[in-house]
């Protein structure tokens, strides 16, 4: 590759951006770092609803099309999603397993490495620092870390938090509620544990925040939330996907990791059999594939001892190649790490 | 308006544009675009004052730029929307000219690209940072930086046979 290459590769990104006019909506940032920086001085896994759920920004991927819904379910009563199926016995023995041996934990923050493949090649590796009081620092190399540290430069919104509570919560706490809160974590429009008239007024809610998308893209939006077997299976989506963050950001503390197994035991589309990763017992979870509207299934593989996350991986999907990330978690101090200690 | 709201909103002057156009060409949406750039600026605004302490403002925005889109693919790549609208149109090229379509193969090619290596592309021909800035943003060696840009420019080498050509 030479400098004209080099050029010229400049000269078409640049004409492939061109047309593209900005402006930035400096009162709705403004409102919503405002209305973040309360949030986070109020409570943790705050129960606000609908202006939450607007602010959250998810319009991208929570409110969008044409799918079908039907309005809720009988007056006052909370969907049955809620409630959730009856618990997967080999991953509740293994999270009172987990749960049991959980002592005092050493460090302030836990270190991710995360070793990515992609179409069966190596791509990159990344470097994750989650600190135990929510912050998360993340560099391309692991001498990056230092810098990010010492520059405070955390860049946490309070999801992973709030997920990590999620999953302590559910580790020895009420299940039901246990999957309200990790569901809700990316905005209450499902609306779980709420009455049908709460729901339907969130949605209204929703879809009015999305009112100008829906116009652009020309689509009328649905008349209600889901409910029934789709409302089940989004709030296993939630909670799969979820749980997954939780693990690799709380994957330090067994607290953590016996919440993702209880709560990943209510969901009926994960299954779980027996393995072994490098001579070690593990067991591989399987979240199907109408978790992910037919597309590929998901895997985690977790040591069989400690819950510990091992490898997530994904099968090809149409044009989504294979993925495989392995983690590496190890307990770590803030200060050792500043320090360039590793 | 505050200082700090006037100090923001000249940042913001200057550099929303220049993110939006990096955050179309991290993800290949607009619309998503939009969305990381308007989550963006609210970090950066919510944490201002760190921020503009910073060696390199711009650089540490970018980092949250960056941050933004690899939070999103680690937590929503999978996530189920409530509902659909139909598919954009933003990675077509209809009734392309040669070149059109060429530019539109460079457009996949790069999002086809590992995160890293995209991000390195766009840091250095984009928005022409120079290795050391490149590796600034990105929170690794100059060396990495310069090995990342060796890999994707050998991926997108098919997409640039126009420079070859003048050779």
């Amino acid at each position: 590759m030479n400098s004209l290459q080099e050029t010229e590769l400049g000269q078409d990104l640049h004409q492939l951006v061109s047309d593209q006019p900005f402006a930035p909506d400096i009162e709705m940032i403004g409102q919503r770092a405002r209305q973040r920086r309360r949030r986070g001085l109020a409570l943790r896994g705050a129960t606000a609803a609908g202006a939450a759920i607007l602010a959250a920004g998810g319009l991208v991927t929570a409110f969008h099309g044409t799918g079908s819904t039907t309005p809720g379910v009988a007056a006052g009563r909370p969907p049955a999603a809620s409630r959730g199926p009856a618990a997967n016995p080999r991953l509740v023995t293994l999270a009172a397993y987990v749960q049991a041996s959980s002592g005092s934990l050493p460090g302030d923050a836990s270190l991710v490495a995360t070793t990515k493949t992609i179409g069966g090649r190596q791509v990159e590796t990344d470097y994750f620092l989650y600190s135990d009081s929510g912050d998360i620092y993340s560099a391309a190399s692991e001498t990056g870390l230092p810098a990010a540290v010492a520059h405070r430069a955390s860049i946490a919104d309070g999801t992973e938090a709030r997920e990590v509570a999620a999953a302590r919560y559910a580790a020895t706490g009420d299940l039901a509620t246990a999957r309200e809160r990790m569901v809700n974590i990316t905005g209450r429009n499902l609306g779980l544990g709420l009455s049908p008239a709460e729901r339907q007024k969130i949605w209204a809610r929703s879809i009015a925040a999305s009112r100008k998308i829906f116009r652009e893209k020309g689509v009328k939006p649905p008349a209600g939330p889901p409910a029934g077997k789709a409302l089940a299976e989004l709030a296993g989506n939630r909670i799969w996907i979820s749980s997954m963050d939780a693990l690799t950001a709380g994957g330090g503390n067994p607290q953590v990791r016996a919440g993702v197994l209880r709560l990943l035991a209510t969901v009926p589309e994960v299954t779980v059999a027996n393995s072994t990763t490098g001579g070690r017992p593990a067991l591989t979870l399987t979240a199907g594939p109408s978790l992910f509207e037919g597309g590929s299934p998901e895997v985690l593989r977790i040591d069989a001892r400690t819950g510990s996350p091992i490898t997530f991986s994904s099968a090809a999907d149409g044009n989504v190649p294979s993925s495989v990330q392995t983690y590496r978690v190890s307990r770590v101090t803030l200060a050792g790490i500043e320090a360039g200690k590793f | 308006m505050n200082d700090r709201d006037g100090e923001f909103r000249e940042f913001m002057g200057s550099r929303a544009s220049p993110l939006h156009q990096s955050a179309y060409l991290l993800c290949g949406d607009w619309h998503l675009a939009h969305d990381l750039v308007q989550d963006t600026l609210v970090k950066a605004y919510q944490h201002w004052p760190r921020v503009r302490q910073a060696d390199s403002p711009d650089a540490y925005v970018r980092r949250i730029l960056l941050n933004e889109v690899r939070g999103r693919w680690r937590r929503r790549e999978r996530a189920v929307p409530v509902a659909r609208f139909p598919e954009g149109r933003e990675l077509t090229a209809p009734d392309a000219t040669e070149e059109i379509a060429r530019r539109a193969g460079l457009l996949q090619a790069l999002l086809a690209l590992p995160l890293r290596q995209r991000a390195t592309v766009i840091l250095r021909y984009l928005e022409g940072m120079s290795e050391r800035e490149t590796a600034a943003v990105l929170g690794c060696s100059e060396g990495t930086v310069k090995s990342q840009s060796a890999r994707a420019l050998a991926t997108l080498r098919n997409f640039l046979d126009r420079a070859e050509s003048t050779l």
